[in-house]
């Protein structure tokens, strides 16, 4: 066979053909070098900005302890488990979905639902804490299933404190109470992780070489001068009273008188922290301080101690209360209860007489008056830091009279003060005649915030030897007998005020104070229900509040490992007798 | 007819046996490279499997010397049929990846016949062509398209339309050496460019129509595109010129692109060796080039040189593509890059091409009557 000749120019075609493969590669070449030299700087920032990246590290929010450490607010890191319905192909949806279904507890349909939706990301559970679940969770990992912490508060007290502590949005933001006022200390801050991504983005690593450029902090923890105990103690007394009486709202303040601590606030309506929906405003309000009220005769005390202070009347005086029960100021006719005749200074106030009350209030004058409330911080908000608290309402000195104003104030009238106002003016009666600031917080972070003594009142004589005893008798013998603790010496006060409305009485604001025990005192506790029911007649301070009183007294004088003592005769306490003695 | 007794081992070339052994130095080290697994910190061990696959392709590079390239055309239909069929059954029995059927699972590998295809079509092509002249009319150019276009068809069916267009470029090489007229050659360009549309808006999918857009449109790609059909594109380029002059160093590389391993290996000696890097890898493709291009001069048959002349223009273009898809001047399509791309039968039937090279090389050529 004979095969054709080859066709001459393959060599040179072939030849040619490589030249132009060799040039189509230096120009290939050029193209890189124009990439990677001419235009490297532009692709170097942007090669940074595709593989350095940053992610928030966690931090957790402080937490919120009462006086002895216990946690009422707390922020934990809880699993959280979520899938990606794209990562899981359909046929292995029911295996899947059985698996998530047994680890989880929630019902398999549930599942089966989330991974047919079409998304990169659905929620099965948040925040577990079951602790059954819990232990499965390390088992249930695999592609398109993942678990991711969230933070979350809770409050192992419940209902106990809420309005004190307040409550966090799901975001960790305060929204009431001291959560609201100190969300900025105990607010976390987060740090920023630097991160290494690469092609896949989802592949991160923190570089090795570099230490994170923010670290994170948590947020400060803070101590509570809350008593866990005393305000459960307070907590349940409230729901008594409440169940009882059904005002329309209801009070009560724990202070420890020597140095203004607020060991228990609370007030109804309340609400469950933990439940974060549905929880109404009026609820949250911390109404010790974001109410004032007329307390009325509650007041009587501060007034004819500053009075007794001054000199301007005596304790061994007599005090004529009128044979009829009424007494004219001015144009105005003022009455009591019943008519009560002469009665000693002590009885004006065992008995609460209003017209001897108006009297007292006449000698110690609209000055020393108007400079007395001033100096008990009415009329002024506290500096408790507590969130909403209002000033209460002090008239104004220029539009004082003597007829009225000064009048209407001896009797605890005419004048609105917040419960804790009056409960920490009421305590320097008892203290030795110093006012504290209310502290309602012991210690932010690793600051300690000392007891803030602001002013001398009273005299110490005056408080110890004449008004102690008075205050005693109250409940031993006078209006508030239903807050007497067994075995200890109880010193208080009881009031009734009337509200009124445009149609006549609407109600009453029906409160008591006492402090115990009356030697040494630790607690001062007031009580004030607004508008109790009246279908049993009228709510007097000492029918509804002065047991209230009473029983958080009990047992917060259990609780502190008082040992019970014996009242002399005259209703001072044997202490302070034997004090009297040796002078 | 003296076949295996006649060879002359002396005269196989061991220039090019040297620049393979670079090249596979060269994929071992960035295959390595391109393993890192940064969520884990680890290595995924790329290199030792390409390591067992050049070993295996060296020896069959070196089987393949002791049969004459004429008895391996002699049997170039029964090749091209035995490709077509590998075909058909990856039509049937395929392996799925990425949305494309293009693997026979073997149980030991993934077979992926498209790669060694290309050779067979160009040892068909050389087989058919050889000692006629009818190429140099315009009607014989209809047979030998037919051969091309038949794997074509079947490839681009994958879908893999990267590795069945580089047939074309082939086959026009190929019939050019043969003697083909250029103006014959340039009609039949122009009928398939005026195809061009048809083959777009008829055959190709949405993610192909994509992908050319994003190429036509590089340099005012929006975000969207570059986290979506533009990703691989803006990827690559941002590798490829992070690299600079100088390289970050190897193994300092952290621009991960996905596939480069395969695909997208030069993003990673670029990257991490530079310009300079660059320069050296190309410097090792024109050699080996400039050497299978000395074989195709020097050939004594049309046999030869229409083989080695198919095989440079094969691995050229396959080269090229790869190269010149990572810096945007070729649209992305699955081509791995010759040498040094992870995966057996792309390195095997590169290695085998570089072995029928030698051949022409080291075996006598077809003798014919009239020149005895």
């Amino acid at each position: 066979m004979s095969a054709p000749p080859p066709y001459r120019g393959m060599a040179i075609r072939a030849g040619g053909l490589t030249g132009m493969v060799m040039v189509l590669f230096l120009a290939l070449l050029a193209r890189f070098y124009d990439l990677m030299v001419t235009r490297h700087a532009e692709f170097r920032a942007a090669a940074r900005g595709q593989t350095s990246t940053s992610r928030q590290t966690m931090a957790f929010r402080g937490a919120l302890r009462d006086r002895h450490g216990r946690n009422l607010a707390l922020t934990r890191a809880w699993p959280s488990v979520a899938v990606d319905p794209s990562a899981i192909v359909p046929e292995d949806r029911e295996a899947v979905a059985e698996r998530l279904s047994a680890t989880l507890g929630i019902p398999r349909r549930t599942v089966l639902e989330q991974l047919a939706k079409d998304s990169r990301f659905r929620w099965l559970s948040r925040q577990i804490t079951d602790p059954r679940v819990l232990a499965r969770l390390p088992a249930l990992a695999c592609g398109g299933v993942e678990v991711r912490e969230e933070l979350a508060r809770s409050h192992p007290a419940g209902r106990v404190g809420a309005q004190l502590v307040g409550f966090t949005d799901v975001d960790g933001q305060g929204l009431s109470g001291l959560e609201l006022v100190l969300d900025t200390v105990l607010a976390p801050r987060f740090g920023r992780q630097a991160l290494l991504r690469d092609g896949k983005a989802g592949l991160m690593r923190p570089p090795v070489d570099e230490a994170s450029p923010e670290p994170g902090r948590d947020g400060a923890d803070v101590v509570l001068a809350m008593d866990l105990t005393i305000q459960t103690f307070v907590e349940e007394a409230l729901d008594r009273v409440v169940a009882a009486w059904r005002p329309v709202s209801a009070v009560a303040v724990v202070l420890d008188p020597r140095n203004g601590d607020i060991l228990a606030l609370a007030s109804r309506p309340t609400f469950d922290p933990g439940a974060r929906r549905n929880v109404p405003a009026e609820a949250t309000r911390i109404r010790a301080v974001t109410d004032s009220f007329e307390v009325g005769s509650t007041m009587k005390p501060l007034i004819a101690a500053a009075a007794l202070d001054a000199g301007l009347v005596g304790v061994a005086e007599t005090i004529d209360c009128t044979e009829d029960g009424s007494y004219k100021v001015g144009k105005r006719t003022l009455h009591d209860h019943h008519p009560l005749g002469r009665l000693s200074f002590p009885e004006v106030i065992v008995k609460s007489s209003n017209i001897g009350m108006a009297q007292i209030g006449q000698r110690l004058g609209i000055d020393r008056t108007y400079r007395l409330f001033r100096a008990l911080g009415f009329g002024r908000t506290t500096g408790s830091g507590l969130p909403g608290e209002v000033p209460g309402k002090v008239t104004e000195r220029a539009r004082w009279t003597e007829a009225y104003t000064l009048a209407s104030v001896s009797m605890g009238h005419e004048i609105a003060v917040t419960p804790l106002q009056f409960a920490s003016a009421f305590s320097a009666l008892v203290a030795d005649g110093i006012i504290h600031r209310p502290r309602a917080i012991l210690r932010i972070g690793d600051r300690e915030i000392p007891p803030a003594p602001l002013r001398q009142v009273y005299g110490k004589d005056v408080t110890r030897n004449v008004m102690a005893p008075i205050l005693a008798r109250v409940v031993t013998e006078g209006t508030g007998t239903k807050a007497m603790v067994p075995g200890h010496v109880v010193g208080g006060k009881t009031g009734t005020a009337q509200v009124l409305s445009r149609g006549g009485v609407a109600g009453y604001v029906a409160s008591f104070i006492g402090v115990a025990p009356m030697d040494e005192p630790r607690f001062t506790v007031f009580v004030l229900l607004d508008r109790p029911r009246r279908d049993q007649g009228t709510p007097y301070g000492g029918t509804c509040a002065a047991p209230c009183v009473g029983e958080i007294l009990a047992r917060c004088l259990g609780y502190a490992e008082i040992a019970p003592s014996r009242s002399t005769g005259d209703g001072r306490p044997e202490a302070r007798a034997r004090h009297a003695k040796g002078r | 007819m003296n076949g295996n007794r006649g060879i002359h081992w002396r005269r196989l070339d061991r220039k090019i046996l040297v620049l393979l052994l670079l090249f596979t130095a060269l994929s071992l080290l960035f295959l390595h490279s391109a393993g890192y697994d940064s969520s884990t910190g680890s290595f995924r061990p790329f290199w030792k499997k390409q390591l067992g696959w050049a070993v295996v392709s060296f020896l069959m590079l070196l089987l393949l010397q002791r049969v004459s390239y004429r008895s391996v055309l002699d049997h170039a239909y029964v090749i091209y049929g035995a490709g077509l069929l590998l075909l058909v059954a990856v039509r049937l029995f395929g392996t799925t990846l990425n949305n494309a059927k293009r693997w026979l699972d073997l149980g030991f590998m993934l077979l992926q016949p498209s790669e060694f295809m290309k050779v067979f079509v160009v040892l068909t092509l050389a087989r058919y062509i050889r000692w006629r002249e009818d190429t140099r009319q315009l009607r014989g150019l209809l047979r030998p398209f037919l051969l091309t276009l038949a794997p074509m068809a079947l490839i681009v069916a994958q879908p893999d339309l990267g590795t069945a267009l580089l047939f074309i470029p082939v086959l026009f090489v190929m019939l050019f050496v043969a003697g083909a007229r250029a103006h014959h050659l340039g009609l039949v360009a122009l009928m398939g460019i005026l195809c061009l549309p048809l083959l777009y808006f008829g055959f190709m999918k949405d993610y192909q129509k994509k992908r050319v857009l994003v190429f036509l449109g590089q340099e005012q790609m929006s975000d969207r595109e570059k986290r979506n059909e533009g990703y691989h594109l803006d990827r690559s380029k941002i590798a490829v010129g992070s690299g600079g002059l100088a390289g970050r160093g190897l193994g300092a590389g952290d621009q991960r692109v996905p596939e480069n391993e395969t695909d997208f290996i030069f993003t990673v000696i670029a990257e991490e060796w530079g310009f300079m890097g660059t320069v050296v890898v190309f410097v090792l493709y024109m050699a080996l080039f400039l050497f299978l291009a000395a074989i195709a001069v020097e050939a004594k048959d049309s046999a030869g040189k229409l083989l080695v002349a198919g095989i440079l223009a094969l691995l050229f273009v396959q080269t090229a593509v790869n190269i010149g898809m990572t810096v945007g001047l070729a649209p992305i399509t699955g081509l791995t890059l010759p040498f040094l791309s992870y995966g057996g039968s792309s390195l095997l039937s590169c290695f085998l091409c570089v072995g029928l090279a030698l051949n022409v090389r080291l075996h006598p050529p077809y003798v014919f009557k009239r020149d005895l």
